[in-house]
């Protein structure tokens, strides 16, 4: 097939450009990559993408990385419909603005979350450090602030009135702490609102790509209890 | 129809949108915020750029935020040359590339080993929470910076003359802003990196040298 992505449903991004494809009808080959396994640190991947991270795509051979490119790369490519990514210079800023935003607040912050409450702990066979796991959570409860009062405050959804790329990256990095039961949605209203609309949008592509988060949300809640 | 970017040299995104505005030659006014004055907090500021930060973009009554949504709107609305974002697709895709993968990856890096030398009391809590830095950390800081110029050196620039290909891009004005700011430290990170090097004077070159050096002042002599 002329367009390969390479992913991994655990990864925020990798979720948003399967649900891009899916709800597009892109025709895709998805490649699992198992971050949980290392194949990304193998040599094969390593061509694919020498950052060695998911996702990638490869499509008539020109490999890309970083899913904020890959998903305008898709625009381009594909027809899609406007909202997603709007002709219009104002809107399209407008998406620009939050596709920017999120890698050093809420992706950074919600990684954080995650990667030391459930990754690092899993990998050393530690407990988690509660000094950084509470410095992170700190962060994030930040940004999910600016999220609901500033992003959210006169919108419907993240750019704007219209459902864009940039609702695919925030919605998967709004799952990803959950896993690590961190509720979101607790306090924040408009973020509540807002994942049920855009989940509702993205249906039945949305709980497909999340099926794996809902597993390690029960999962690590089973293990917490199981301490208790 | 009046363009206004507020700014201040210290800042590496404010930096990498003000010389493209001026090479280019866009008609714009020049307004100099504190970045670490506390002009930034304040409510008028506020009004500016809802999130409170540098670079922040006014056209007419449209404010935009976010120095990579800044250049997007404004190679969108004026007539540059094809080079700074390039229209052939796969060529574009590879300006995106660098530009999403230097936040974290060559951005932070960079920023965390400044801030944990300087250690300038308005950014050590917002780097570091309530950590106290060592110099243990520091060097863990300084390594982690120099493994992201590594990157540049041996992955960006391996093959080609600037970051994104063999034409300057906007991508490049990310990649010389973040690089250049260890001057503040005096840190020397040409050395050792031919291509580093000999890519940094091909994008001064590009600029024009006194329009560079005017516009890096603020950063001292370097090492």
């Amino acid at each position: 097939m002329a367009l390969k992505l390479y992913y991994d449903a655990m990864s925020q991004p990798s979720r948003a450009l399967l649900m891009f494809i899916r709800v597009n009808s892109i025709p895709c080959e998805e490649i699992a990559v198992a971050l949980r396994k290392g194949e990304h640190k193998k040599e094969e991947f390593k061509k694919i993408n020498p950052f060695q991270k998911v996702p990638a795509i490869d499509h008539n051979g020109f490999k890309l990385t970083e899913s904020v490119s890959i998903l305008r790369y898709l625009t381009r490519e594909f027809p899609v419909k406007d909202h997603w990514y709007p002709k219009d210079s104002k809107l399209r800023a407008r998406v620009d603005e939050y596709m920017a935003w999120q890698h050093l607040n809420l992706r950074m912050f919600g990684s954080m979350v995650f990667q030391h409450k459930i990754i690092i702990p899993l990998t050393k066979g530690e407990p988690p450090n509660e000094k950084s796991v509470a410095r992170f959570e700190k962060g994030l409860d930040t940004v999910l602030g600016q999220i609901e009062n500033i992003w959210l405050r006169d919108n419907p959804y993240i750019a704007g009135k219209q459902l864009s790329i940039a609702d695919l990256l925030a919605i998967t990095e709004l799952e990803q702490p959950g896993m690590a039961a961190f509720d979101v949605r607790k306090g924040r209203p408009k973020i509540e609102e807002y994942m049920a609309r855009v989940r509702n949008d993205l249906q039945p592509h949305y709980d497909e790509a999340h099926s794996v988060v809902r597993d390690v949300t029960v999962k690590f809640k089973e293990v917490m209890q199981a301490k208790l | 129809m009046v363009l206004t970017l507020y700014t201040d040299p210290l800042s590496q995104p404010a930096r990498a949108v003000t010389t493209f505005l001026k090479v280019t030659k866009i008609e714009y006014v020049e307004e100099i915020v504190g970045l670490l004055s506390g002009d930034l907090k304040t409510p008028e500021f506020a009004k500016i750029n809802r999130f409170q930060m540098l670079p922040a973009l006014v056209h007419d009554d449209f404010h935009l935020a976010e120095s990579v949504a800044i250049f997007l709107y404004l190679i969108q609305t004026h007539p540059v040359a094809d080079h700074w974002l390039p229209k052939e697709t796969r060529a574009q895709a590879r300006v995106h590339e660098f530009i999403s993968w230097h936040h974290t990856a060559l951005r932070i890096p960079v920023v965390t080993y400044i801030i944990s030398v300087l250690q300038p009391p308005p950014l050590m809590i917002k780097a570091f929470g309530e950590r106290q830095i060592t110099p243990v950390d520091v060097a863990h800081f300084k390594m982690r910076a120099e493994r992201a110029l590594d990157i540049v050196e041996n992955i960006w620039l391996k093959e080609t003359k600037f970051v994104s290909g063999d034409q300057i891009s906007i991508a490049d004005l990310f990649a010389v802003e973040e690089i250049e700011q260890l001057k503040i430290i005096k840190f020397n990170f040409r050395a050792g990196r031919p291509n580093l090097s000999a890519y940094l004077d091909r994008v001064k070159e590009f600029v024009g040298a006194e329009l560079y050096d005017e516009i890096h002042q603020i950063l001292g002599p370097g090492a």
